[in-house]
């Protein structure tokens, strides 16, 4: 009779106990779902604490992921060795063409300061650059952001452009002082006004996590064809004008997808390119009247 | 006899924090810069691999607090919604409680098995999630890709683990 009484007694007693020792658990959910919801609606509620930890993380990442990085190079190249020969001759072909390239951009740029000269308009010079190394390359299916070794403290800032391989790569959205955080253009997210180099129609490029990049409001009239570049149009003054972008070509259903110039998917090293602001631009010797030959349509540039 | 005991607080500290710096040191990994194209978009939270596996076995030695604070890290890291990772594994760690005992009791086949059902869950979740921040509903295939990476990256990181285990039970 007594067991029987007790017993009841002996359970109620546990289901507190179990209660306080999933509380802390329960908690945590509620606050995780919480925060989650918070910085959905506000993403950039967190950005601080976000800049500010991975500026404290930056060296730890670095020295994690050196090793890691050297071996995957060293794995990359030995499974490549059986391509060697043919990646030479591929090497070889583009060194000639590049040469042919080169010829002419010294010829280009020795007429380009010749009609500087005599504009009287002075080079512009004042661009600046930082190269950093990726010590983050991360987002899942359909963020795609990296972590560049290099912030404030080396000159980096917002809204900044990040270039790889001579192609744009995204612009830094967040910078602390020893790292920046960079938004690729194939997130889902990000958005890049572009020219058609060829045809200078203008359009926009969007990211879906994916390898290629989507091309959307273009023109009725659009004329663009496979191998046309895409560069970058400067509306909105996101990205400074005339940044390669990509090359278009079909897909397998037909399709017009822009294929991104510089390997987002291998990204080891970026180049983050301050273009200065027009203050730095502009000289006293800029702001100098035209030739009076020179006015008119010239002036209109 | 004082120096004795105070080795055996500090190797008491180091068997408490060592399962934590082993999930940090897998959250570091999965987010470093791999050079195999295509790779980050697929890269597994390798965290989670290993928050299943001490929910199964060492539930005490990664306690929820810890396990919010790298799903902290985790969103900090990839950029991803803060809350998103730490609701995650928070949930994980739940739905252990009342599957590890069958877990403990079975061959290692069906703790895999386990890890996998509940890493597909996990990609649906964070697909829903995906879902409502970006407001249409973004392809389900990478997400279910990235679970499947985990679960085949299981074994070896159950591997890690355990050989730690045995390592922090020899020191007792």
């Amino acid at each position: 009779m007594t067991a029987k009484r007790k017993a009841p007694i002996s359970d109620s007693a546990r289901l507190p106990a179990g209660l306080v020792q999933y509380a802390p658990l329960g908690l945590l959910i509620a606050a995780a779902l919480a925060l989650l919801v918070v910085s959905s609606v506000r993403p950039q509620l967190g950005e601080g604490v976000r800049t500010r930890s991975t500026d404290l993380l930056a060296p730890a990442l670095s020295a994690v992921g050196q090793p890691i990085g050297a071996l995957s190079n060293l794995l990359t190249t030995l499974s490549n060795l059986t391509e060697l020969r043919a990646e030479n001759e591929r090497l070889r072909t583009e060194n000639d063409r590049l040469r042919a390239y080169q010829t002419a951009v010294i010829q280009l740029e020795a007429e380009n300061k010749g009609l500087r000269d005599l504009l009287k308009m002075p080079l512009v010079t004042e661009q600046r650059e930082v190269v950093g190394r990726v010590i983050v390359d991360a987002g899942g299916p359909f963020s795609r952001n990296i972590i560049v070794l290099a912030g404030n403290r080396d000159g980096v800032r917002t809204g900044l452009p990040a270039l790889a391989a001579g192609g744009l790569v995204g612009r830094v959205v967040s910078a602390g002082q020893n790292s920046s955080r960079v938004l690729l253009i194939s997130d889902l997210n990000a958005r890049v006004p572009v020219l058609i180099e060829r045809t200078r129609q203008r359009a926009m490029l969007s990211g879906d996590g994916g390898a290629t990049l989507r091309l959307s409001d273009l023109p009725t009239d659009a004329q663009i064809k496979a191998g046309d570049r895409l560069v970058t149009s400067g509306a909105g003054g996101i990205y400074p004008p005339g940044l390669p972008v990509g090359v278009a070509r079909a897909d397998e259903n037909g399709r017009v997808v822009v294929e991104p110039i510089a390997d987002l998917t291998r990204l080891e090293m970026v180049q983050i390119l301050d273009p200065g602001t027009p203050a730095d631009l502009l000289t006293p010797e800029s702001s100098q009247p035209l030739p009076p030959a020179l006015r008119g349509g010239a002036g209109g540039r | 006899m004082g120096e004795n005991e105070h080795w055996h607080k500090v190797s008491d500290s180091a068997r408490n924090v060592a399962p934590f710096l082993l999930v940090l040191l897998l959250t570091f990994i999965s987010v470093v810069p791999l050079q195999v194209p295509g790779y980050s978009g697929i890269a597994p939270p390798l965290a989670l691999l290993a928050i299943f596996y001490w929910g199964v076995y060492r539930p005490e030695l990664l306690p929820a607090p810890a396990v919010a604070l790298l799903g902290a890290l985790q969103d900090i890291l990839t950029g991803a919604p803060l809350g998103q990772y730490m609701l995650i594994y928070l949930l994980v760690q739940a739905s252990l409680i009342s599957q590890r005992q069958l877990f403990l009791a079975h061959a290692f086949f069906i703790l895999w098995w386990g890890y996998a059902l509940i890493a597909l869950l996990a990609a649906i979740v964070l697909w829903l999630i995906a879902a409502a921040v970006l407001q249409t509903l973004p392809a389900l295939t990478p997400f279910l890709l990235q679970a499947c990476m985990g679960i085949a990256l299981f074994p070896l990181v159950a591997w890690l683990c355990h050989r730690l285990s045995r390592l922090l039970a020899d020191d007792v």
